[in-house]
């Protein structure tokens, strides 16, 4: 089974990202990206690529101890089992916490005046989590390893 | 260009045409609040940092390929006189400022580029 031609715009994108396009064809290019996610996404996935080949270098020794160890089925299970508790345990005090603040003896001036300001954090948090998970396949230096 | 970056002033074997002014790029960037409570578990234990060591080689790389991109921009081939500094900007976070000189190299006579 033969491998599918590349279409024209992901010769384009590998021609881009290994800075083959003469200056024209570059600026050209570069302002599709802008309104093309499909073509910048493409473009991410490339770098990745990219950045990952300039770096590839042998795993050093301690590399293979950290992956052995870190697949190790009773390191896996600690960890997870930690990480679950802990988040379990937040959780649980964010619910103390909203639970003791609605049965709080505080005028209701003051409760909507902290319910602002958690709420106000909350959305502020979830809107930049959000802008972070759905800009990270744009973002091709998370497969820098050191 | 992302390959025609160097330390130095002068390039073995090319000759620079012109000089294009200075150029940089910088980022900051942070780990999520996960990796750092890993690391701050590491710190406590002793050895490499791997969470950190990951996070300079991202800001470091991203850096990089700004000031590549803006000495492109400017019609260079090259950047010399490469330099990194690095500071804090938050806990946490890394910065990497890399500047250097954007030039055009060309091969001297006799030379293979």
């Amino acid at each position: 089974m033969t491998a599918p031609h590349p279409s024209r715009d992901e010769l384009l994108a590998m021609a881009f990202v290994d800075d083959q396009l003469d200056h024209e064809a570059r600026a050209a290019f570069a302002l599709r990206l802008q309104s093309e996610p499909e073509l910048a996404r493409e473009v991410a996935a490339l770098q990745r690529l990219d950045l990952m080949a300039q770096h590839a270098a042998p795993a050093e020794p301690i590399d293979l101890a950290w992956q052995a160890i870190d697949s190790e089925p009773a390191q896996r299970a600690v960890l997870g089992f930690g990480w679950l508790i802990l988040f379990a345990g937040i959780l649980g005090m964010l619910a103390i916490l909203v639970l003791n603040f609605a049965h709080a003896d505080l005028p209701l001036w003051q409760k909507a005046c902290l319910a602002g300001v958690f709420g106000g954090l909350s959305l502020i948090f979830f809107a930049i989590l959000r802008r972070r998970l759905q800009s990270r396949p744009f973002d091709p230096y998370t497969a820098v390893k050191r | 260009m992302k390959k025609h970056l160097y330390t130095t002033d002068d390039v073995p074997g090319f000759h620079r045409t012109e000089a294009l002014g200075l150029v940089r790029g910088s980022s900051v960037r942070a780990r999520h609040l996960g990796r750092d409570l890993t690391a701050m578990f590491k710190n406590i234990v002793g050895g490499e940092l791997d969470e950190y060591t990951k996070l300079m080689g991202e800001v470091r790389e991203q850096a990089l390929d700004r000031m590549a991109d803006e000495a492109r921009a400017l019609g260079a081939n090259a950047v010399v006189g490469v330099r990194f500094v690095s500071t804090e900007i938050a806990t946490g976070a890394a910065e990497v400022l890399a500047y250097g000189t954007a030039v055009k190299l060309t091969p001297k006579s006799g030379t293979d580029s």
